[in-house]
Parts: structure tokens; C-alpha cells; sequence
């Protein structure tokens, strides 16, 4: 039982360019949609509303 | 505490969005995709996670029930992959329900169990029904998850 960090830095993180060629439109279409249809009405909470102001003036 | 997780995920090098790793259990090996795709909203993206059915890596069903034996040990690598990905993202907001009622059940309370280590490295919120977003209760009918790295 390790905590969270210590698995993270356990990961050996190989990178295989071949993932690059999966199309991601291709991949959880359903839940993506699903998903998407959900999010037409969020209310983020204040600090994603915060920190798209900050994006918006530059910071 | 955490549970182990699996140590040999690979991932792409583009953007880092997408990531493999193979279950090993009472089944057998059973391959593993999970994904980071991008919502309609600005900076919010979607965790998506299935198993590989087919012979193309991404021939994905993410309501198969794998009953391979090692629940947790997946469940670990997904919050190990989040973790990973939102280091590389901070500013990613990242969202994840199951693809099942059950499945939504199970993330609840696998984030109510571990709820103490994860709140310690990311801001966690649940949407309700409503589609309004609150931070995370324990017990909240949740259908869906928000993880923002702390």
C-alpha cells in the first residue's frame, strides 16, 4: 500500500507514438455525448469561473 | 491508503491524453484504455475508460464488466493516470462518471473511501442532477465527478 505520489512515480510512463493514431472522436462516443448533453446547463464552481477570468485577462 | 496500482501504463507523446495498460487476473490480461477528450466546455475534460475488445487498440467498450479480480489495482491506475495527467494539465479540469448507474455508484465510493488522500491533492467536486456542481459530500447522490489538481 503505497500513497498516491509514490504510485504515480512508480508508473514507468513508456510512451508508444503508436496510441498517437487512435482517433479520440472515435473512442466513448455514446458517454462522450452523454456527457456533453449534461453539461449544457453546468454551473461550474467559482474557481473554474475565476480562473477562466484570469485566462481571459492574460494571467 | 492507496492500492497498488499498475506500474507498466503506456502513453501517447502527442497529448498525453491517452493511456494503456493491461489488467492481469482471474481472466487473464484484459487491455485497458483511458482517455482525455475534450468537453464542450472550456478546460473541462472528460476521463473516458473501457476495455480493448478488439484487435484495434481502439475497438473500446466501456461497459463491458471485466470481473478479472483486481478492481481496486484499476481503480488506483485511473486515479494514478489522473494524477499524472493533471501534473502535465493543471488547469485541466477533468470529469468522469461511469458509463452505468453502478459504475457511478462505485466511483462515489471509492472516492468516499479514499476521500482523505485524494482531497489532500485535488480539488474534488460532484454535479447533481440539477447540473449544478458542488464540492464533494460523502453520501450525495453524485452522477458524475469533477477532479481539479490542488
Amino acid at each position: 500500500m503505497k500513497n498516491l505520489i509514490e504510485e504515480a512515480a512508480k508508473i514507468k510512463g513508456i510512451v508508444n507514438p503508436a496510441l498517437n493514431d487512435i482517433d479520440i472522436d472515435k473512442l466513448f462516443v455514446e458517454q462522450r455525448e452523454k456527457t456533453n448533453k449534461m453539461l449544457s446547463n453546468i454551473k461550474m464552481p467559482d474557481a473554474y469561473y475565476e480562473q477562466q477570468r484570469r485566462k481571459a485577462e492574460g494571467k | 491508503m492507496m492500492h497498488d496500482s499498475y506500474a507498466e501504463v503506456i502513453e501517447n507523446d502527442d497529448d498525453f491524453g491517452r493511456f494503456y495498460f493491461v489488467s492481469t487476473g482471474k481472466k487473464g490480461e484484459i487491455k485497458k484504455i483511458i482517455a482525455f477528450t475534450p468537453s464542450t466546455v472550456d478546460e473541462l475534460y472528460q476521463l473516458g475508460f473501457g476495455d480493448v475488445i478488439g484487435d484495434d487498440v481502439d475497438d473500446v467498450d466501456d461497459k463491458v464488466v471485466s470481473d478479472n479480480g483486481d478492481r481496486d489495482k484499476v481503480l488506483a491506475t485511473i486515479v494514478v493516470v489522473l494524477y499524472r495527467y493533471t501534473e502535465r494539465y493543471p488547469n485541466r479540469w477533468v470529469l468522469f462518471q461511469g458509463s452505468t448507474n453502478s459504475r457511478t455508484r462505485l466511483y462515489r465510493m471509492a472516492i468516499t473511501l479514499h476521500h482523505e488522500e485524494l482531497s489532500s491533492l485535488f480539488d474534488i467536486y460532484g454535479l447533481l442532477a440539477g447540473d449544478e456542481v458542488i464540492p464533494f459530500q460523502k453520501g450525495a447522490p453524485f452522477t458524475a465527478f469533477l477532479f481539479k489538481k490542488k
